[in-house]
């Protein structure tokens, strides 16, 4: 009882270790063997801690039936990633889902792990028990060392000490794990009676060199919990020992300061007592820890006869704690008016993913926040406070994937318009341009060409002048022709000769040049006519291929929407609930601490009166 | 206790019992009370990320069919397995002779790859035909040498999405990383 | 004579000779006229020039502006000075100030000595500052960065694409993004201050 203080934190703690914690999937395991190219897709984001995006990919890519070679697997992955996302429930689920069908034993292993986890912490001890038992062998990577945490903490909470014991003797190695594990046993065993046992736990993990701040964090609760331990076996000097190993600036020191005082004062050194308490009196009030050495200088002092000394220092604890007891009021004043968590989460460096590692770092000393530290780092109220968080991260998404579902509409009326125009204005050109009349054309006028080629016809690549002058020239000759011989028709006749041959020279020499270009041009044509066969084509072939559904996708569309719609009010409830309930436990636990200040400034009075009538009683003759 | 206080002050006896109970009084765990009202706003919230989950994966889902259907949809993933160390720096991947693709990797990105992630680096549509990807990479190996490969491969698409796989691999005869190209479907 | 019709691609008309009977006299001047390159009318149809179908209709493309307040910014990855590549998106989760400079804007410079101001500011409280130059020039931005003794990365847009994914055609461009990436704040054209920007910064970081 004596050490709830102690086993409370050290519980939570733990619990929090072993809450939901990193990843599903041992991340020293070796490369895996991807043979789903979407499996390895939902790995990539996997591997950088993206959880809500890898668990989206993959149960998108399940839908599409693109992770035939992997499905155990995935399953696995996905409850292990719902398990960081602190869905625990689904990952229940999963995991029993997984194993209700044939699995090979390494995944199943792994399930029973997951679901003696999410048993233990939500109190199916028994059941955890019966899960671990399944696991036929070891564990890859951390999970291995993690299980046997799980299994000493499981026998723990159901009060089988000796087995747990036993158990940890069979674990034979210096990690962290098995710190804790032996810790932890440690604290049961003093809490249930086999103090020697215990203590001796507490010892090995009290003075083991530690490397890492959560090996000296554990290393300092080892030997507070040793002192304490201690302490009530009026072994003060042992204690003392004990207590002075923990570092002069944790979150244990205070406790320890305390705890040290207590072992000289039991050890009938009152006047070394006071070291350590001087120490403590002049630390934040905020530590109850400190609120107590208020009381127990004035005690030292009168301990060793120093009444006025005494006096003087009950009566300033009494006006500090009324003081105090003021400053808790407009704590309390301050959480009822809200913006509590919002307070807390501002000292947060890192905002964070849908996830569950994010802890609080510090706690800042604000109204909202001072005399919480305790509460604060509560494995329940550290929940509650990723549930906050999280709520929030959640209404941030639902407004982008709102934003997107509109422009995804936008998208289809776009298609749907354009579609719309596209058909009559296509039917319209279809219509307008006969290709088959061109091409005939085409064709008649490419075997033209040829004729005129073949026969040096110079006259039919005449310009239309020319034409006429030939026409004109022919006429002429036709006329000459009818006249009378004679000089007359002669010069005639030679005129019009001359002005033939002026007429042909000039066709001829252009000839060439036209035929060149008449020939390029049709080319050209040919080549238009092509495209534009090739054209006409691609529309029938793309009015042939079955167009797109966007009615289908309208519905979709609209489905998603009412969804979001319903989503949105719920995570606000949720999130006003939730700092509510958070509001709440704070408040409770300052109401309890005033309360004890209101108990100490009592006693700090009765000590005080006590006083003044021993010397009034030494006074009187 | 207050009497055992007050007495401790003349007697010094009981007081540490005291202050052992007022120590421990401080850190009590929170009343149970609040307790159910706690679990049923975590369940709500654990329903509600649920839903979330699945209208992301909807949604997800709407955009992949609505943007690159499956009648002409091409994918182009890249992943990396070689045995010496290798920092992928880019990849730009050209359809067609036009780029549709250039991805810096940062360094968690190349971790990721390292154990066994596969990225879907490009996501696009194709008529049935022909075509011409050319890829290339450029990374640093050990000794800060600095590598650049490439590789085409002419994709025949048909009807039906397909699935290209660049893989950035040292185990092939020259014990250096080169790309190599495999067709899935 | 009747002039022939030139309608793109549809019926032709072949030109009619019959009519004028007036002789034309021969070009006298044949030497110095410019030969006449012309062609018969009724191969006019020749100068139909793929006008012939209009093409398929394409979407409108959407352009992007430059980020909006509310909206996510988007993500790219660049190259910093050090030869890392760093990616926009890996900073989720922390308040970041990006902002879009280069070494001909004095604004810009300014910009950059107030966030240098917030960065040499207390570690706990910082945020991301991320600087992004759109010229192609490492060498200079590394000197003005050295210059103006900005301790914070600086990535190089040698390729402009995040200039042009961002729309950025006022410079400065400084945007201020919340923990999930979304803009909370733009100052476009003008430098901001580092009180400003403080101020914003801590509003965002209760959150």
């Amino acid at each position: 009882m004596r050490l709830r203080a102690t086993a409370a934190v050290v519980a939570a703690f733990c619990a929090a270790l072993l809450g939901p914690g990193p990843a599903a999937v041992a991340k020293d395991a070796p490369r895996r063997e991807v043979r789903d190219l979407h499996y390895g897709d939902v790995l990539f984001h996997y591997f950088q801690d993206d959880y809500f995006d890898a668990v989206v990919r993959l149960e998108a890519a399940r839908d599409f039936g693109r992770l035939p070679h992997h499905a155990a697997e995935a399953e696995l992955l996905a409850g292990g990633m719902y398990l960081s996302l602190g869905l625990h429930t689904e990952a229940d689920r999963i995991f029993n889902r997984l194993l209700a069908g044939s699995v090979e034993p390494s995944v199943a292993d792994r399930a029973f792990f997951y679901l003696a986890r999410i048993g233990y912490q939500r109190g199916y001890h028994d059941q955890a028990a019966r899960n671990l038992a399944r696991i036929q062998a070891p564990l890859p990577g951390e999970l291995e060392p993690e299980r046997r945490l799980l299994e000493s903490n499981v026998l723990m909470a159901q009060g089988r000490y000796a087995d747990a014991a036993a158990a940890l003797r069979r674990w034979d190695d210096e990690s962290p794990w098995a710190a804790y594990a032996r810790f932890n046993l440690g604290v049961a065993l003093v809490r249930s009676g086999d103090a020697a046992q215990g203590r001796m736990l507490l010892e090995s993990v009290g003075s083991v060199p530690a490397e890492s701040e959560e090996q000296r964090s554990l290393k300092d609760r080892a030997n507070l919990a040793l002192g304490f331990a201690l302490l009530q076996e009026r072994s003060g000097d042992a204690a003392a020992a004990a207590l002075s190993r923990v570092r002069v600036d944790s979150p244990f020191t205070n406790r320890a300061l305390l705890g040290l005082g207590w072992a000289e004062t039991d050890a009938q050194r009152p006047d070394r007592a006071l070291v350590p308490w001087l120490a403590l009196r002049d630390r934040p009030l905020l530590d109850s820890a400190v609120q107590e050495s208020f009381l127990a200088v004035p005690y030292a002092y009168a301990r060793l006869a120093s009444n006025g000394q005494a006096a003087q220092h009950y009566r300033h604890a009494v006006q500090s704690y009324v003081q105090e007891s003021r400053r808790i009021d407009e704590s309390i004043a301050a959480i009822r008016r809200g913006g509590f968590l919002d307070a807390i989460l501002a000292a947060s460096p890192r905002g964070g993913d849908v996830g569950w590692f994010w802890q609080l770092k510090q706690v800042p000393d604000a109204p909202h926040t001072r005399y919480l530290y305790h509460l604060l780092a509560s494995h329940e109220f550290q929940e509650g406070l990723k549930n906050y968080r999280d709520l929030q991260i959640m209404q941030g998404n639902l407004e982008r994937r709102q934003a997107s579902l509109e422009s995804f509409d936008d998208m289809i009326g776009v298609r749907d318009r354009a579609t719309a125009e596209r058909e009559p204005r296509k039917t319209d050109m279809l219509a307008r341009t006969d290709v088959a009349a061109f091409a005939t054309r085409q064709a008649g006028i490419a075997a033209r060409v040829a004729a005129i080629e073949s026969a040096r016809d110079v006259a039919a690549l005449a310009t239309d002048d020319q034409g006429r002058q030939w026409r004109a020239l022919q006429a002429i000759e036709q006329r000459i022709a009818a006249l009378a011989p004679g000089p007359g028709r002669d010069a005639l006749v030679d005129r019009a000769r001359m002005l033939r041959g002026a007429l042909t020279w000039q066709m001829d020499a252009q000839y060439k040049r036209r035929l060149q270009l008449v020939k390029r041009g049709l080319g050209e044509v040919e080549a238009q006519l092509g495209e534009a066969r090739g054209r006409v084509g691609l529309v029938h072939e793309a009015s042939a291929q079955a167009p797109l559904d966007t009615s289908g996708f309208a519905a979709r569309i609209a489905e998603l929407r009412s969804r979001i719609s319903r989503i949105g009010p719920r995570i606000n409830a949720a999130t006003q609930a939730q700092e509510s309930v958070l509001a709440a436990l704070a408040v409770q636990e300052l109401a309890a601490q005033k309360k004890r200040l209101a108990s100490y400034a009592t006693q700090a009075q009765f000590a005080l009166a006590s006083i003044y009538d021993g010397a009034a009683a030494r006074a009187t003759p | 206790m207050i009497r055992s206080f007050v007495s401790a002050a003349t007697r010094g006896t009981g007081i540490l019992t005291v202050a052992l109970l007022l120590s421990v009084v401080a850190a009590a765990a929170p009343a149970t009370e609040p307790a159910a009202q706690f679990r049923s706003v975590d369940q709500d919230v654990q329903t509600l990320k649920k839903q979330l989950v699945d209208l992301n994966k909807d949604l997800f889902k709407l955009e992949e069919e609505l943007l690159y259907p499956a009648s002409t949809q091409v994918a182009v993933f890249l992943s990396v397995d070689v045995g010496t160390f290798f920092a992928l720096d880019s990849v730009t991947i050209k359809l067609d002779d036009k780029e549709v693709a250039n991805y810096l990797y940062t360094e968690r990105e190349v971790q990721a790859l390292h154990r066994g992630g596969v990225q879907r680096l490009f996501l696009g549509n194709l008529k049935a035909g022909e075509h011409e990807l050319v890829a290339f990479f450029t990374g640093k190996g050990p000794h800060e040498r600095d590598y650049r490969r490439g590789t085409t491969l002419t994709i025949e698409k048909a009807i039906g999405a397909s699935y290209v796989e660049l893989k950035i691999s040292d185990r092939v005869a020259s014990l250096q990383p080169e790309f190599v190209v495999k067709v899935w479907e | 004579m009747e002039r022939t019709s030139r309608r793109p691609g549809l019926r032709l008309t072949k030109a009619s000779g019959a009519g004028s009977r007036t002789i034309q006299s021969a070009p006298t001047r044949a030497g110095h006229e410019p030969e006449r390159t012309g062609l018969p009318a009724w191969l006019h149809l020749l100068a139909l020039a793929g006008a012939v179908l209009a093409g398929i209709l394409v979407f409108p493309i959407v352009s992007r502006g430059a980020p909006a307040t509310g909206t996510v910014a988007p993500d790219f990855a660049l190259k910093d000075l050090g030869g890392a590549n760093q990616r926009l998106s890996e900073f989720r989760g922390d308040v970041v100030v990006l902002t879009f400079w280069a070494s001909w804007c004095g604004p810009c410079r300014e910009t950059l000595a107030d966030l240098q101001t917030v960065q040499a500011g207390e570690p706990a409280e910082r945020p991301i500052l991320l600087s992004v130059n759109i010229e192609g020039d490492p060498v200079r931005a590394a000197s003005v960065v050295r210059s103006l003794g900005v301790g914070y990365d600086t990535l190089l847009d040698t390729r402009q694409a995040v200039g042009r994914l961002y729309d950025v055609s006022h410079l400065p461009l400084t945007l201020l993004l919340d923990r999930d990436g979304v803009v909370r704040g733009a100052w476009s054209r003008n430098h901001v201050s580092a009180d400003e920007l403080l101020a914003g910064i801590r509003e965002l970081q209760r959150q």
